[in-house]
C-alpha cells in the first residue's frame, strides 16, 4: 500500500516544525531556529500545521502538562523530540523525519488518540480561550459563556477570559497573559512565567548583546508581519552568534536598522498605538536604539527588561493586534523574571 | 471559422483548474524560493519546485483533527467554498481571446464569486470554536468592508471605458490603448483590493502571525489542504484578471494571445508574491481609514474621468 508510504516520505523530506521553548532553554532555541534556517524547514504556527513537536529546554511540572496537551493537538503522522542540549539539533531532527516516515509506526498511532481533544488540554495555551470566567450562564459542550461586566463607558458588556501563550509564534518563552476583553478590546491584564528557569541557570546572552537585541527585534518585525526584515535579523542573530563580530557585520546591522527606521509603511501602522504611557513606536525606537548600541562595543550594558507588572499595565486598553506588538516590542526577558503579578 | 468571440468548448472546463493549478504551483515555488534566500538557508531550485508536491502530500496523510464542539458544517462550507470560488471566478477569464463561459455580465459574476471568499474564511474561522481562529475569521468580514468598494470601483470603471460588462468586450476596447494607461488609478486600486481580497501579504491579518494562523488555525490534512489551496488559486485568478481588464488581454507582439495572457498574468502574480515580504501586514483599523479617505474617493474621481473621455468619443447613449 505504498500509496500512504510515498505520501508519508514525500512530506517528511520537509516536516513543519512547532517549537515550544521552555524559560531556560534558549541555547537550544537558538540552534533549532538556527538548523531549520539551514535545512528550509518551516516553523509552524500552531500545532493543527505541526509535524514534528520540538520541546526546547527543560520543561517544569506545569509547561510539562502544556506540552502533553499540544502534543495531543497534533495531527498524525507526528514526532516528538525534547531538547536540551544544544549539540543534539541536527541528529534529532533527522531522527524526528524518520518517525515521520515510518508507515507503520504512524498507522499504529493514527489508532489510538482520535477524537476531540478535552476541555483539560485546551487551557493555557493562548488558541483556545473563554474558558476562565464562569459567569451565571451554564457550560456549553463543557466551555463556560461569556460573562458580562461594565466597560470603560459604564456600558454592560460581554466579557471573555482569554489566556494567551505559551505557545504563540514570537512570543516569550514561557509567558502566558490572562487578558479579559470586552469585544476585542483589554480591560484587565495579568502576567506571569509559568516554570521559570531554576536559581543559577547560565545567562545564554552574557557578552552577546548585539545578539540578544537582534532576536527581540527579529520577534517584533515576525508579530508586525513584515517577513523579509525579520528573516534578515534572525540571519545577522545567527551569524553573529556563530563567529566573532566583525566590522562588516556590524555595517550589515546598521544597513536593517537603518531600513526598519525609515519604513513609512511601519511607521503608518504603528502611529499612535498607545502601550500604557508610551507608545509602540517609541518603544520600536528603543529597540532600534540598543541594536545600535550594542553593535557599536560589547562594553555598554544592555537596557533592563522592563518587568511583568508593567508589561500587564502597558496591555489595558490595547486591542488583540496591539497586544500582540508591545508584548514584542517590551520583550521581558521570562529567564529572569519573578513569578505572577496581577493588574487590573 | 467560429466566432472568435464565442465561449471555448465543453472540454476547456477540465482545463481551467489544471492552468489554475500550474500556475498557482509556480507562484508557490518562487515564494519558497523568495523565502528560502531571505532566511539564508540552501536556495536548491529543485526543492522550491517540488515543494507544492510535498506540501500537498504531506496533507493528503494529515490527519483531520476536531476541536472541541465545532461547526463541521460550517468549516467544511468555508474549506470547500474557497477553491471553489476562485473556480468559478476563473470561468469569465479569456485564455487567449475566449473565456471557458462568455456571460455578457462577466465582470459582475467575476465579483459575485470573489465576494464568497468573504463567507468562506468567516465560517472556518467560526466553525473551528476557537478563540484565535475566530478573531481571523472576523478580520476578514472588517478587511472586505474596506477592499470591497474600492474594488468594485475598479472593476466598473473597466467596464465603463469597454462600456460592456463582458470580458472580451472590454479586451476589443483596449485595441488601441491599455487601460492600464487609461486609468492607472484603477489599476493600482484593484491591484490592492485584489490582494486584499485574496488576504494574500500585506493584507494577511485574517490568517496572521500574531494570531497563530487566525482562520486557518485549527485547520488539518485535507480541510487545510483546501484552504491553503483554495488562497493559492484565488491569488492567481485575482492576478489573471487584472490582463483582461487593464493589461490589452492577449494583445502582444510575435506570441500567440494565450502565450500573453500566461505571461502577462505570471508578472503580475510574481508582483503580488515580492510585495508580500517587502511589505508588514497591515492592521484592519488603518486598512479601513486608508480605503475610505484615500482609495474610495480615487477610484471615484477615476471613474468621473473615464466617463468623461468616453462621452468625448461620442460613446455611450
Amino acid at each position: 500500500m505504498d500509496l500512504t508510504r510515498l505520501l508519508l516520505r514525500a512530506g517528511a523530506a520537509r516536516p513543519h516544525v512547532l517549537l515550544l521553548p521552555v524559560p531556560g532553554g534558549t541555547s537550544v532555541r537558538l540552534a533549532v531556529e538556527a538548523e531549520l534556517a539551514r535545512r528550509g524547514w518551516p516553523l509552524a504556527q500552531s500545532p493543527a500545521d505541526a509535524d514534528v513537536l520540538v520541546v526546547a529546554g527543560r520543561p517544569g511540572p506545569r509547561l510539562s502538562e502544556i506540552v502533553e496537551a499540544v502534543w495531543h493537538r497534533l495531527p498524525a503522522p507526528r514526532a516528538r523530540i525534547e531538547l536540551t542540549d544544544p549539540a543534539d539539533v541536527g541528529l534529532q531532527l533527522d531522527a524526528a523525519a524518520a518517525v515521520l516516515a515510518n508507515t507503520a509506526r504512524q498507522r499504529a498511532r493514527q489508532h489510538h488518540d482520535v477524537g476531540p481533544v478535552s476541555h483539560h488540554a485546551h487551557e493555557e495555551h493562548g488558541e483556545h480561550g473563554g474558558h476562565e470566567g464562569h459567569g451565571d450562564m451554564g457550560p456549553v459542550a463543557g466551555l463556560p459563556m461569556a460573562d458580562l461586566g461594565e466597560d470603560r463607558d459604564g456600558l454592560t458588556l460581554d466579557r471573555v477570559h482569554v489566556p494567551l501563550g505559551p505557545l504563540l509564534p514570537d512570543w516569550p518563552p514561557g509567558l502566558v497573559v490572562r487578558v479579559t476583553l470586552q469585544g476585542d478590546v483589554v480591560q484587565e491584564a495579568e502576567a506571569e512565567v509559568v516554570d521559570g528557569p531554576a536559581a543559577g541557570e547560565v545567562d545564554v546572552w552574557a557578552g552577546r548583546a548585539a545578539a540578544r537585541e537582534l532576536d527581540a527585534l527579529a520577534r517584533f518585525l515576525g508579530v508586525a508581519g513584515w517577513d523579509d526584515a525579520a528573516d534578515r535579523a534572525r540571519r545577522l542573530r545567527d551569524d553573529l552568534l556563530s563567529g566573532a563580530p566583525d566590522e562588516r557585520h556590524a555595517t550589515q546591522v546598521r544597513t536593517l536598522v537603518r531600513r526598519v527606521r525609515r519604513s513609512r509603511a511601519l511607521r503608518w501602522l504603528l502611529r499612535g498605538l498607545a502601550a500604557g504611557d508610551t507608545d509602540v513606536g517609541a518603544l520600536l525606537e528603543r529597540r532600534l536604539a540598543a541594536v545600535e548600541r550594542a553593535v557599536r562595543g560589547p562594553d555598554t550594558p544592555p537596557s533592563p527588561p522592563p518587568d511583568l507588572a508593567g508589561l500587564a499595565r502597558a496591555l489595558v486598553g490595547a486591542d488583540l493586534a496591539t497586544l500582540r506588538l508591545i508584548v514584542a516590542a517590551l520583550d521581558p526577558d521570562t529567564e529572569i523574571a519573578p513569578a505572577r503579578v496581577p493588574h487590573g | 471559422m467560429a466566432d472568435p468571440t464565442a465561449a471555448l468548448p465543453l472540454w476547456s472546463v477540465l482545463v481551467l483548474p489544471l492552468l489554475l493549478i500550474s500556475a498557482a504551483w509556480v507562484a508557490v515555488a518562487f515564494d519558497a524560493a523568495l523565502t528560502a534566500r531571505a532566511r539564508g538557508g540552501r536556495t536548491e531550485v529543485a526543492a522550491a519546485v517540488l515543494l507544492p508536491a510535498r506540501e500537498t502530500a504531506r496533507l493528503l496523510v494529515g490527519q483531520r483533527r476536531r476541536t472541541l464542539a465545532p461547526d463541521r458544517t460550517l468549516t467544511t462550507t468555508g474549506v470547500v467554498l474557497l477553491p471553489i470560488a476562485a473556480l468559478l471566478a476563473a470561468a469569465v477569464l479569456p485564455l487567449g481571446a475566449r473565456p471557458v463561459a462568455d456571460l455578457s455580465v462577466g465582470v459582475v459574476w467575476f465579483n459575485a464569486m470573489e465576494v464568497l471568499a468573504w463567507a468562506a474564511v468567516w465560517a472556518a474561522g467560526w466553525g473551528a470554536n476557537s478563540m484565535l481562529s475566530l478573531v481571523g475569521g472576523y478580520r476578514f468580514v472588517a478587511q472586505g468592508l474596506a477592499y470591497e468598494l474600492p474594488h468594485m470601483f475598479a472593476l466598473i470603471t473597466a467596464a465603463l471605458a469597454a462600456e460592456s460588462l463582458r470580458v472580451p468586450d472590454i479586451v476589443a476596447a483596449q485595441a488601441d490603448l491599455w487601460f492600464v494607461v487609461l486609468m492607472p488609478v484603477a489599476f493600482l486600486a484593484y491591484l490592492v483590493s485584489t490582494a486584499a481580497m485574496a488576504f494574500w501579504g500585506p493584507f494577511d491579518a485574517p490568517v496572521g502571525r500574531d494570531v497563530a494562523g487566525g482562520a486557518a488555525l485549527e485547520l488539518c490534512g485535507i480541510d487545510r489542504l483546501l484552504f491553503v489551496g483554495g488562497r493559492w488559486l484565488l491569488l492567481v485568478v485575482a492576478a489573471a484578471m487584472a490582463v483582461p481588464l487593464f493589461l490589452g488581454g492577449g494583445a502582444g507582439p510575435l506570441l500567440p494571445a494565450p502565450a500573453w495572457v500566461a505571461l502577462k498574468t505570471l508578472a503580475v502574480l510574481a508582483l503580488l508574491v515580492w510585495l508580500r515580504r517587502r511589505l508588514p501586514t497591515v492592521r484592519m483599523d488603518r486598512f479601513a481609514e486608508f480605503a475610505w479617505v484615500v482609495l474610495i474617493p480615487l477610484t471615484i474621481a477615476q471613474a468621473l474621468v473615464v466617463a468623461i473621455v468616453v462621452l468625448q468619443r461620442g460613446g455611450g447613449m
